[in-house]
């Protein structure tokens, strides 16, 4: 008896083996998959007009972290956030912010720039319901909100009449409990006010020369208040649980796989909207994405660095690069000698050949940088045309090649200001990782070989690089920024002596009063002057040492028509793109 | 058996206690936060923090996880902001159990086959060649396998689709990615343990008796070389739990990988504690099966449980 059940028992928990596997394989052929996305629909042609159906087969790279434009932080997110909603203002195929190119039919502005008063267009969410100005004032309240701890609340609070109020009503206890009354009291007094239904007045803390481009950040994109309310922490974690007002809205979003973003029918420019669908795929494995490109599984990819000779061979008139407006530098902490001497930083400045890092550590991609705002970043009032380029570059700030006569002329002098004969061994924080080690070791031996400088490496996990940075535990360290918004200051507002990010701890009141007369500025042929005074300033005192602007390699098939890139709000920008030609 | 079978639950909870109370005390102990990032402010950070219960002290979130954890709530992820970890599991896991199975059939019905044949082939061209499979599939690893299998199968030859969408065509190159390296392990073992059994005394009694070749290796050589095969069965299991996670990275599979992975480096710590306790779970009970499958297979170890129990 005894036997026969321990038999019957071992069968059974055989049979329990087999129909594990078993049932892995059948579940898993069912569960939430749509195989719609997966058609190879093959469009007709039209004699030279676009294909139809009109579609984009795209890489994410990755799951985007969230969908709730209040809170994603991210590119990946944010690519997604501006195909699918649209704030008061666009930007136009050129980059240029006009009158009517967004949920704003039109604007005033008051003459001291700190009132605008927006009038809404008759546009439409996913839904049906109109767009209001309260979906603007409510998403806004709601980023500033400490309740929501969104990330990005700084990109609008300090902008916003009493938004520094909100933000910071829980106090300094990191939390907020039982702040509701204080929170509510400061919600009620921010410069954002509902005229009615479709006029919007903002007032701002202060004149800001960027506020339209601000405007196209993904964190002042509009949100129904009664569709968050609804879905609470749930909002935007599916396709379903949101409405959208851009010109794509997601259809489908199976998470960690693939999205789909399809035309918003009730999109108020849905016309000129000429892309059916773009379908994600999310995969960050680049010899995998590489080969889903070279089979038709892709209509554009990224191409790193050791793919790059390969396509030049086989796919070179299907490459491209753009600027994705990050500008890399190396930081000195101020604090500490030999840094405390501008002499000391220019030498560094000096002594490094920027031409040669982006050659033999980058394969050629990047611009070395010979001043320090990105060249992304458009002249004031000139919609169109680089400030760098026009402005800046002429000038000659920093060497694109190593000058090691100078170099060593500079050091010397500082030297003597310290009254120092040599300088100990320097630590130079990185974080860990062989590309990393790599880069550190360039900087290393140039600044040995041309200064007589010892560095010593140091390689961290990336959150104690982060921490030592934040409390100057270093002497050299390199780090980059991308801009928040299209305008100088997004890159020469850093260096304040209060910056946030200012880690090296430059602190200079010529500077601090260049940036504020800046910020207070309403002319923009003086906002570009006194830009560039900030720039001969930095030439001079050297806050940081720019080394290169990034750029970023990427293969696009030859039918992939108008796909716009920017480095700085709705990118890639789907509105207008489309493809003509596809299976030719 | 009974008494057994309650002794292995009882052990079972215990680690499970154990592994949760370790995982959470070490990934606690890592330096960082999940909220890392370079353009996030300390004054937000204490905000966020505050929002998750993470400055809370740790007693009271390790309590507070265990209140959870028992009403069967992994709670919320930090990254993937507003997804439980409940879904991310339940949705996740299916295309890795998908994959993995049907890596594992393949490795075993491939790689125990070719064994055989090996054996029974010793020194002859079969044996070299089942070698030089199970050498490339231990040495090569299998990140590189599934590349080139894309490269050639979808790429040059357009046999298949490069990348995973849910249906079986695009199954069958992260299979065999997967199970490549597991299946070289059972080819080789599979040869020495035929090797083994068919010097046995028994197999020649067995001729002696005058049985047919076939004879001999299906009842008396198979079922003997095949039983430290199922020994390794749980660690294997495990095997294609880790190798899912490169596989399903290069094929674009949804699968639980990625985030078991991830969760660490970005400090999602409800991720990690969960995906942790469920392959944990999983693991703990594919293994216990196994030990019981032994009696159906070595008649030996019915009776060592008999004289148990």
């Amino acid at each position: 008896m005894l036997k026969r059940n321990r038999k019957l028992f071992a069968l059974f928990s055989l049979l329990v083996v087999a129909a594990l596997v078993l049932s892995a394989c059948g579940s898993g052929g069912g569960g939430g998959q749509s195989s719609e996305g997966q058609q190879q629909e093959q469009p007709q042609q039209q004699a030279g007009g676009p294909d139809s159906p009109n579609y984009l087969k795209l890489n994410l790279l990755d799951e985007p972290p969230s969908l709730d434009p209040q809170l994603a932080t991210d590119t990946i997110s944010f690519e997604i956030i501006g195909a699918t909603y649209e704030g008061l203002v666009r930007q136009d195929p050129n980059g240029e912010i006009k009158q009517g190119s967004g949920m704003a039919e039109s604007w005033e502005v008051s003459e001291d720039g700190l009132t605008w008063t927006f009038h809404l267009r008759d546009a439409q969410w996913s839904d049906g319901k109109p767009v209001t100005a309260n979906d603007f004032a409510y998403a806004w309240k709601r980023a500033m909100d400490p309740r929501l701890a969104s990330q990005y609340s700084y990109i609008i609070a300090p902008y916003i009449k009493g938004g520094n109020d909100v933000a910071n009503a829980c106090g300094d206890d990191g939390s907020c409990d039982g702040d509701d009354a204080k929170i509510e009291e400061a919600l009620s007094k921010v410069g954002i006010e509902v005229v009615d239904e479709k006029t919007l007045k903002v007032t701002l803390s202060q004149n800001v020369p960027y506020f339209l481009n601000l405007l196209t950040f993904g964190t002042w994109q509009p949100v129904r208040q009664d569709i968050v309310e609804q879905y609470g922490d749930q909002f935007a974690t599916d396709a379903d649980k949101a409405v959208y007002n851009g010109p794509f809205i997601v259809k489908e979003w199976n998470h960690n796989n693939s999205l789909r973003i399809e035309k918003n029918p009730n999109y108020w420019d849905a016309a000129n909207v000429k892309l059916d669908y773009v379908d994600f795929v999310m995969v960050s494995d680049a010899a995998a994405y590489i080969n889903a490109y070279e089979a038709g599984e892709l209509d554009v990819t990224g191409v790193p660095a050791e793919f790059k000779e390969q396509f030049e061979q086989t796919h070179a008139d299907e490459l491209g690069r753009y600027a994705d407006g990050a500008t890399f530098y190396l930081v000195l902490n101020t604090t500490k000698k030999p840094w405390n001497n501008p002499k000391a930083r220019q030498a560094v400045a000096y002594a490094i050949d920027r031409e040669t890092y982006i050659n033999a550590l980058n394969k050629g991609i990047g611009l070395p940088a010979v001043s320090y705002t990105n060249p992304v970043i458009t002249a004031p009032g000139e919609p169109g045309v680089s400030f760098e380029e026009k402005y800046v570059r002429p000038l000659n700030l920093f060497p694109a090649k190593a000058d090691p006569a100078k170099a060593k002329q500079l050091w010397q002098e500082a030297l003597q200001e310290e009254g120092l004969t040599e300088v100990p061994t320097l630590e130079f924080v990185g974080d860990n990782g062989d590309v990393v080690k790599t880069r550190l070791e360039f900087f290393q031996q140039q600044l040995k070989q041309n200064l007589g400088i010892n560095l010593q490496i140091v390689q961290v996990p990336f959150e104690e690089r982060l921490e030592r940075q934040r409390t100057q535990k270093f002497d050299i360290i390199m780090a980059g920024w991308g801009p928040d918004y299209d305008h100088p200051l997004t890159f020469l507002n850093m260096w304040v002596c209060d910056g946030p990010y200012n880690d090296g701890k430059y602190c200079s009141e010529e500077y601090d009063n260049l940036v504020k007369q800046l910020e207070q500025e309403t002319d923009p042929a003086k906002q570009r002057d006194l830009a560039i005074e900030l720039e001969k300033l930095i030439a001079k005192d050297v806050p940081i040492v720019p080394i290169y602007h990034r750029e970023v390699l990427y293969a696009q098939k030859p039918y992939v028509k108008n796909l716009i890139r920017r480095a700085v709000g709705y990118s890639p920008e789907f509105k207008w793109a489309y493809t003509e030609g596809r299976g030719q | 058996m009974r008494r057994y079978i309650a002794q292995r639950l009882v052990l079972m909870l215990v680690s499970i206690w154990a592994v949760v109370t370790v995982t959470f005390v070490l990934m606690h102990a890592i330096p960082g936060n999940p909220f890392a990032d370079p353009r996030l402010r300390p004054e937000i950070l204490a905000l966020m923090m505050d929002k998750y219960g993470l400055n809370d002290p740790l007693w009271e979130q390790y309590v507070r996880y265990w209140g959870n954890l028992l009403q069967g709530d992994l709670g919320v992820s930090l990254k993937n902001i507003g997804q439980s970890v409940n879904r991310m599991i339940a949705e996740g896991f299916p295309w890795s159990a998908w994959i993995g199975g049907q890596a594992l059939v393949f490795a075993l019905i491939v790689g125990l086959t070719l064994g055989t044949i090996a054996a029974l082939n010793r020194n002859r061209w079969p044996d070299y060649a089942a070698m030089v499979i199970a050498v490339l599939g231990v040495s090569v690893p299998s990140f590189v396998i599934a590349v080139f299998a894309q490269w050639l199968f979808a790429v040059k030859l357009n046999l298949v689709p490069v990348l995973w969408n849910g249906t079986f065509v695009t199954s069958i190159l992260p299979s065999l990615a997967l199970g490549g390296t597991m299946l070289a392990t059972l080819v080789r073992m599979m040869r020495t343990q035929m090797l083994d059994v068919m010097g046995q005394d028994y197999i020649n009694t067995a001729r002696a008796k005058g049985l047919s070749q076939g004879e001999v290796i299906w009842r008396h050589a198979l079922r003997n070389a095949i039983l430290p095969i199922v020994t390794i069965l749980g660690p294997l299991v495990a095997g294609i739990l880790t190798g899912t996670v490169v596989i399903e990275a290069i094929f674009g599979i949804p699968g639980l990988g990625k985030y078991y992975v991830e969760s660490v480096y970005q400090r999602d710590y409800p991720l990690i504690l969960g995906t942790t306790v469920f392959y944990f779970i999983f693991l703990i009970v594919a293994n216990f099966l196994v030990d019981l499958s032994y009696g159906i297979i070595d008649p030996r170890i019915r009776l060592t449980n008999r004289a148990r129990g």
